[in-house]
């Protein structure tokens, strides 16, 4: 089935989707040719430049390979293991994705004056980072077929083994997905690591990017970005196992019984609450105390809610233009190989590797020229909210396409139904789950997003990020801290009904 | 069981699309209305907290025109370079941090020159020589110093002191900030090239492991939490601070100490607005941010020094006169010449 080439609507939709997610990098191929070749190679060859991509490598090395090692184990404890209050543990797994990575690092800057470096880094983003893992490989843990295992021990297999060769094919490809948004995203991460004063490569980029004659190089160096990303994406394709996901036999998959942990249950307990209390107790904390110090501009109130209305209102428009983009961009990617699915299927992950202040003005330079009327509305910032944070979407959608069978939709297509309402009634019905859980996850990004929001929003326009951002700027902790509350508050809502979709046991 | 059902996903879309119009509606008056007379359109690089209230007097007083502010840190410009490359520059007004991306604009050619009513009201040493955009406030560079670790006696006196390795460690600096790449532009063009550049190899290694703070915010929590001794900054940082605490001042660690009179370590960097379009609403708001009302404004709440001649110094601070002669030495003009300046900075490594 594999080998069945693409239909030819499918690829079109899919590739202008993929065109639409490469605004950033083709605003950034035509900048850069502009730009001085000598002084191009001058900015990107010199010594500085290995130190902070090796910099660079290494945290993003770390943080993904302890958010694959925690996540999975995670992922497990919860699908397997018997614990008391196992909803409470799934929710809390899923909390540190409403926590902005840069508020994470202020609240323990808070409880823990002067630290700094790729330890606090690496400890501050592998916690923020980790249910990017643990969701979806639950969601799989949930969805896989355990009878394989049963059949792969009756065939004399030890259960180690057994499982290795049975459940973990299962489970990969959505830990690899989720390992590589964990890459990217430490790769084009900057309000952590700038806080905790790391020397990463995006630093680089921002550094030369504030000072107005810097943005050439700024932009230079942002294409070197690109390509890591770009090696990034195309590892994952080579880690990703190959092969049909779906399950062998017909019928509901069989729930085996949860294993009783005994004297291991509080260790369990224990650890499953290490992540959490780093990545959402220790900064929620820290703001609390912070709020309560007050500051020097009062809250408004008016101004709070309109603003959360904002936030929400945009996120949630972003996340639906993310859907549209990334539903047959998923499709191609989960039913088909070859090079054109490659390259589409990477053209999707490009935005998500530049910082947001390269996406930023990427949009500027296309609104300008292809669409004016929209420079400065909502619509355009919407619309770069879609496309910066489309691999979160793909990434879902198609892990969830993968383990529907495709010959339910042929069958249904035999039936005489025509193609895509034979593919809505059966792929489209048991993958939809998994992508509405892709769309939360970008609707949650989004409200955190900050430096697009600063070039593209309207005039009068407010987010909760850009307001946390402002107050800050004007040394307003005491305010600030209520804004970065309401924001982790706000993005606990997807986070939650996150945790519900990945733990559901059917 | 907790799974998405079908009804709330087709909700999603539906919640999100009356979300989108009701988050477009406060949009679509500004749009419609921002090509007629009677409307003002502002990038600022100042921050929105601080100077909304400064712009909400102005509306109070000019109810006939309608104000729409991008706020936005320095982006401004890198947003007007773009739109002017396809000839759609969209600010009346661009209002500054700092006198260097004036500079910029003004070589770019986007900025209208000012008449001389306005241009004559500030001391050429703080302002544009050709009218391309005006001062409004000024700040100096001070060292910030943490009183409970170092005796202000004991803190240089002038700038040159902190290439000595006994201050190895002791100190840091904010080098992406405009203020401290205007203080290294104004250095090169008054000690030159050379001078300047064995001076910030010395201060590079003299400066703590790690990266450096991303502005001067940064550098002073650096100061007041005793990480360091002595941080390069702007003075009014540590008023704001002050301003938002319980007993002001006696609630901090953190001094400043002024250089010596004539050293570049106290320059004087202002911040400015230009007019980019012939709308005349735009002088009218540059008017208002020179008169009485709003340079006293500015002494009392943003701490900085008032540039209108006669204007109030604002509280425990020297008048501004004393930085006459440190600012005679360089051309404010000159500081758009940032292109040397970044150059410099990213040979010996601090960008």
């Amino acid at each position: 089935m594999l080998a069945r080439s693409p239909r030819l609507p499918l690829l079109l939709a899919a590739g202008a989707g993929a065109a639409i997610a490469t605004v950033p990098l083709v605003f950034l191929l035509v900048r850069v040719r502009q730009v001085d070749t000598d002084r191009l190679w001058s900015i990107v060859l010199r010594p500085r430049t290995i130190d902070l991509i090796t910099n660079s490598l290494a945290l993003v090395g770390s943080v993904t390979i302890s958010c694959m090692v925690i996540g999975v184990a995670t992922a497990w404890a919860l699908a397997r293991l018997q614990l008391p209050a196992r909803p409470l543990f799934v929710v809390l797994a899923a909390l540190p994705l409403a926590i902005p990575s840069y508020v994470a690092a202020f609240g323990w800057m808070a409880m823990v004056p002067g630290i700094r470096g790729f330890f606090w880094s690496w400890l501050v983003l592998t916690a923020v980072s980790c249910p990017l893992v643990t969701l979806p490989t639950l969601a799989a843990f949930s969805n896989a077929d355990h009878s394989v295992v049963e059949t792969a021990r009756s065939l004399g297999r030890r259960p180690a083994r057994a499982w290795c060769t049975a459940m973990l094919p299962q489970i990969a490809p959505a830990a690899a997905a989720g390992g590589l948004l964990v890459a990217l995203y430490v790769l084009s991460e900057y309000g952590a690591v700038s806080a905790l004063r790391l020397s990463v490569f995006t630093h680089a980029i921002i550094d030369n990017f504030r000072t107005l004659f810097g943005i050439d190089a700024a932009l230079a160096l942002a294409l070197v970005l690109v390509a890591l990303a770009v090696m990034l994406v195309v590892l994952e394709r080579l880690v990703r196992i190959r092969g049909e996901r779906w399950r062998v036999g017909s019928g509901a998959p069989v729930p085996p019984p949860r294993i009783r942990a005994g004297v291991f249950t509080p260790v369990a307990m224990a650890s499953l609450l290490v992540v959490p209390v780093v990545a959402f107790g220790v900064p929620v904390y820290a703001m609390l105390t912070g709020f309560t110090a007050g500051g020097r501009y009062p809250l408004v109130w008016s101004e709070w809610l309109a603003t959360t209305g904002t936030t929400l209102g945009v996120a949630a428009a972003g996340a639906v233009v993310a859907l549209f983009v990334c539903l047959p961009i998923g499709a191609l990617a989960a039913r088909h190989r070859g090079r054109v699915v490659s390259v589409i299927e990477a053209a999707g992950f490009t935005g998500h590797a530049l910082p947001g202040v390269v996406v930023g003005l990427a949009f500027v330079f296309f609104a300008l020229r292809v669409a004016p009327s929209l420079y400065h509305t909502v619509y355009i910032l919407i619309f770069a909210y879609g496309v910066m944070f489309l691999p979160k979407a793909i990434g879902a959608a198609r892990s969830s396409i993968e383990q529907a069978p495709p010959t339910l939709t042929d069958t249904a297509r035999s039936l005489g139904r025509g193609p895509i309402h034979a593919w809505w009634s059966t792929t489209g019905r048991i993958a939809t789950p998994g992508i509405a859980a892709g769309a939360l996850l970008v609707t949650l990004t989004i409200m955190k997003e900050l430096p697009a929001t600063l070039f593209l929003r309207p005039a009068d326009f407010d987010t909760l990020a850009t307001k946390l951002w402002g107050l800050m700027n004007v040394q307003d902790y005491g305010a600030a801290s209520a804004y970065a509350l309401t924001l982790m508050v706000v993005a606990a809502v997807p986070a939650l009904l996150l945790s519900r979709h990945s733990g559901r046991q059917d | 069981m907790f799974g998405l059902r079908r009804r709330s996903l087709v909700a999603l879309p539906v919640a999100a699309a009356m979300a989108l119009s009701l988050s477009a509606c406060g949009n679509t008056d500004d749009d419609d209305s921002s090509d007629e007379s009677g409307s003002l359109v502002i990038y600022s690089a100042r921050d929105q907290e601080l100077v909304e209230d400064l712009v909400d007097r102005f509306e109070e007083a000019h109810p006939e025109i309608d104000v729409e502010v991008h706020y936005g840190d320095d982006f401004g410009v890198a947003k007007v370079l773009e739109e002017n490359a396809v000839g759609n520059v969209q600010p009346d007004i661009y209002w500054s941090q700092e006198a260097g991306s004036l500079g910029v604009l003004a070589n770019e050619g986007v900025t209208q020159t000012l008449p001389e009513n306005i241009t004559s009201q500030i001391d050429p040493a703080f302002t544009s020589d050709d009218g391309s955009w005006v001062g409004l406030t000024g700040r100096i560079r001070v060292f910030a110093h943490n009183s409970e670790l170092i005796d202000e006696a004991e803190v240089p006196d002038t700038i040159a002191e902190f290439a000595d390795p006994q201050w190895a460690g002791r100190f840091d600096l904010p080098p992406t900030n405009a203020t401290f790449q205007a203080f290294v532009t104004a250095m090169r063009l008054v000690e030159g090239e050379d001078a300047t550049r064995v001076w910030l190899e010395a201060v590079r290694d003299n400066l703590p492991e790690g990266e450096r703070p991303s502005n001067n915010g940064g550098t002073l929590d650096l100061v007041e939490a005793g990480t360091v001794e002595i941080g390069l900054v702007n003075h009014y940082y540590l008023y704001e601070r002050a301003a938002g605490t319980e007993n002001g001042l006696d609630d901090l660690a953190t001094r400043n100490k002024i250089a010596a009179v004539g050293d570049l370590g106290s320059m004087v960097n202002v911040t400015g607005v230009a007019a980019l379009s012939d709308n005349p609403a735009a002088l009218t708001f540059i008017e208002f941010l020179l008169s009485e009302e709003s340079q006293a404004w500015f002494a009392e709440t943003s701490f900085e020094y008032p540039l209108v001649a006669g204007a109030p110094t604002p509280e425990g601070l020297p008048p501004l006169t004393d930085f006459i002669d440190t600012n005679a030495k360089f051309d404010l003009n000159d500081l758009s010449d940032l292109e040397a300046t970044v150059a410099l900075l990213q040979e010996v490594g601090l960008l």
